[in-house]
C-alpha cells in the first residue's frame, strides 16, 4: 500500500468480496500444503446473498488453486478448477457472530482434514480468524509461520531457539490450544524478514513440531 | 500526525517539494525508506497505465452483463462540450471502473468501486497535457496524502460512509494531483482543490443495485473525474474553499456516521430500490438460479 490508501493491485469488482476472498483462498492453500481433491465454502449470510455478481466464487476457488487476487485469470478459476478436478460446492452458514464477510473454508484430500475460518475485512485486508478449531488473529501483513507443535513444556523455547539462530526478528507471536486433552497447540510467528527455507526446513526437523506452513506477506503488488 | 495543511505549510516554509514531504511523513508513521515509497509510487502509475491499455485492447462485460460498453461508446463519440483533457478524464475513468466490474486487474484508489477517478485524471494529463511520468507518480504521492488524511478523519469504505467516502474521496485525491501536475508550489491551490471537491460530493449516499460495484458506481467514476478538473481549475484561478480541507474532512466523517445503513452500501436504498433495479435483480437472479 501508498500511505495506505493506494492499492493494492487486484482484480476487481469489490477488494472485499473478490480480492479479499482470493487471499483467503491462497492462505487455505499454502495451510493445507497441496492440492485438496474436495473443497466446502461455508458464506456468511450477507456474504452468500451477493457472492456471483461479486465473482466471489471465482475468487475463493482461484486462491485454492493457488491464484493471486492480482491475476487476471481468476474470471475462469470455476472452470479451471473443475478442469483441474478440484470438487468444490458454496454453502450459506449463519455465523451471526462473526464479520459479515466470513467464509469458512473446509478441505480434504484422502485422510487429511483441515478447516480455515477468515474474514475479508475491507481493502482487500484479511483476518484469518481460526485454523481447524484454534482461534487465530493472522492478517498477512508479515511474512508467517504456522506450526502445530506438542503442547509439553519447553516446545516454545524450541522453536524460538531455531528462528533465532537464523537472525531474523520475530515480530509478533501467538501460542493458542484448544484444550489441554488435545496435547496440541497451534503456534504463530510473524517475522521481520521471510524465512528461507533451511529455517523451515531445521523447524520441520524439530521433534515437537508436527506440521510447518508458511504464508506469505501480502503484497501491494499481488 | 501532521494535518494536510501543516504538510504544505511545511513544504512552503522548507521550500521543499510537497512530494518529498510527504514520503519523510510517511517514513515517520511507518518506518518505511522514502525511497520505497517513491518507487511504489512510480510501480502504481504505471499499473494504472497498463490496466487502461488492458482494458481498450481487450474489453469484456461485467458478471451481471449491466454494464460494460459505455466505454466504448466514449471512445467513439467526439465531445461537445468538454475540453479534450477532461474528455479524456471521463472515458479513462468509466473504461477502469468498467474493467473492475468485469474482474481486469486494478489499482484500487481508494476503492475498487473508485478506482476510475485517480488513473482517469494522470492519464489524460499525460496524454493530453504531455504532463511526464515522473511528475504523474509525485503527484499520486500528493493525491495519497490527502486521501490519508480523509481515511484517518472519516473513512474511505461506502459500508461505514457512503459513497462520499469513495468517490468524494477519490475526487479529492485527483483534484490534488491535477493541481500539483501543473503548478506543485500554488501552495492555496493545493490547500483548496481538494477541500472543494470533497465539498461538492459531501452527503453522496452509496446505493448500488442488487449490491453489486456496477450501477451507478461505474458511472460516478466519470462524474468523480470532471468534479476533480472543475476544483483544481477554481483553485488554480484563485477561488479559496472558505472551509479548510481538514475541516471538510471531519464534516465528511460526521455525515457519514449519520447516513442510515440503507445508504451505506447494502443495496436497500438510494436507486438500487427502485421498480426498474429491482427487476433488474430479480432478472439476473433468475439467470443465476438456471446457472
Amino acid at each position: 500500500m501508498l500511505l495506505d490508501i493506494i492499492g493494492p493491485v487486484i482484480v476487481g469488482p469489490s477488494s472485499s468480496h473478490t480480492a479479499g476472498m482470493a487471499r483467503l483462498g491462497r492462505a487455505f492453500r499454502s495451510l493445507f500444503g497441496s492440492m485438496p481433491s474436495r473443497v466446502i465454502f461455508a458464506l456468511n449470510s450477507q456474504l452468500f446473498s451477493t457472492y456471483r455478481g461479486h465473482g466471489t466464487d471465482k475468487a475463493l476457488v482461484g486462491g485454492v488453486l493457488g491464484m493471486k487476487e492480482s491475476d487476471p485469470e481468476l474470471r475462469h478459476a470455476v472452470s479451471i478448477g473443475k478442469n483441474a478436478g478440484l470438487e468444490f460446492s458454496f454453502e450459506e452458514s449463519q455465523m451471526e457472530t462473526l464479520h459479515p464477510n466470513t467464509v469458512r473454508i473446509t478441505g480434504q484430500s484422502g485422510q487429511k482434514h483441515f478447516s480455515l475460518t477468515g474474514a475479508s475485512v475491507g481493502g482487500g485486508a484479511i483476518k484469518i480468524t481460526s485454523i481447524d478449531d484454534f482461534e487465530t488473529n493472522v492478517t498477512g501483513k508479515y511474512p508467517t509461520i504456522i506450526m502445530m507443535n506438542a503442547d509439553i513444556p519447553g516446545a516454545l523455547s524450541h522453536i524460538v531457539g531455531i528462528i533465532s539462530a537464523s537472525d531474523i526478528n520475530i515480530s509478533n507471536l501467538l501460542l493458542s490450544r484448544v484444550d489441554p486433552y488435545r496435547r496440541e497447540a497451534l503456534c504463530v510467528v510473524e517475522l521481520d524478514n521471510e524465512p528461507d527455507q533451511y529455517l523451515l526446513s531445521e523447524l520441520k526437523r524439530l521433534r515437537v513440531v508436527r506440521r510447518v506452513s508458511y504464508l506469505e506477506r501480502l503484497d501491494v503488488f499481488g | 500526525m501532521m494535518t494536510f495543511e501543516e504538510l504544505v505549510k511545511s513544504a512552503q516554509a522548507s521550500n521543499t517539494p510537497l512530494h518529498e514531504v510527504v514520503v519523510n511523513w510517511y517514513m515517520l508513521n511507518t518506518g518505511n525508506e522514502p525511497s520505497e515509497a517513491i518507487n511504489v509510487a512510480r510501480n502504481l502509475t504505471n499499473e494504472m497505465m497498463a490496466s487502461y491499455s488492458t482494458r481498450v485492447n481487450s474489453p469484456s462485460k461485467s458478471l451481471t452483463g449491466w454494464v460494460g460498453e459505455n466505454d466504448k461508446k466514449l471512445r467513439s463519440h467526439s465531445a461537445l462540450f468538454l475540453s479534450p483533457v477532461v474528455y479524456s478524464g471521463i472515458e479513462i475513468a468509466i473504461s477502469m471502473a468498467e474493467h473492475n466490474a468485469s474482474m481486469g486487474r486494478i489499482v484500487a484508489c481508494p476503492t475498487a468501486g473508485a478506482c476510475g477517478v485517480v488513473p482517469g485524471v494522470l492519464i489524460a494529463l499525460s496524454r493530453d497535457m504531455g504532463i511526464d511520468m515522473e511528475t504523474l507518480s509525485n503527484s499520486l504521492l500528493v493525491a495519497g496524502a490527502v486521501g490519508e488524511r480523509i481515511r484517518i478523519k472519516a473513512s474511505i469504505s461506502g459500508a461505514v460512509s457512503g459513497c462520499q467516502a469513495e468517490i468524494g474521496t477519490a475526487t479529492a485525491m485527483a483534484s490534488v494531483a491535477i493541481v500539483y501536475a501543473l503548478q506543485p508550489d500554488n501552495y492555496g491551490a493545493l490547500l483548496s482543490a481538494p477541500a472543494l471537491a470533497l465539498k461538492s460530493l459531501m452527503g453522496l449516499v452509496c446505493d448500488p443495485v442488487g449490491g453489486f460495484v456496477e450501477i451507478p458506481c461505474v458511472k460516478r467514476n466519470a462524474f468523480g473525474a470532471s468534479t476533480a478538473f472543475t476544483a483544481a481549475e477554481m483553485a488554480i484561478a484563485g477561488v479559496e474553499s472558505a472551509i479548510p480541507f481538514e475541516e471538510v474532512a471531519d464534516s465528511l466523517g460526521r455525515v457519514g456516521r449519520r447516513l442510515p445503513e440503507e445508504l451505506r452500501e447494502s443495496g436497500r436504498g438510494g436507486v438500487a430500490v427502485t421498480p426498474t433495479a429491482k427487476r433488474m435483480v430479480a432478472d439476473f437472479t433468475g439467470v443465476d438460479r438456471e446457472r
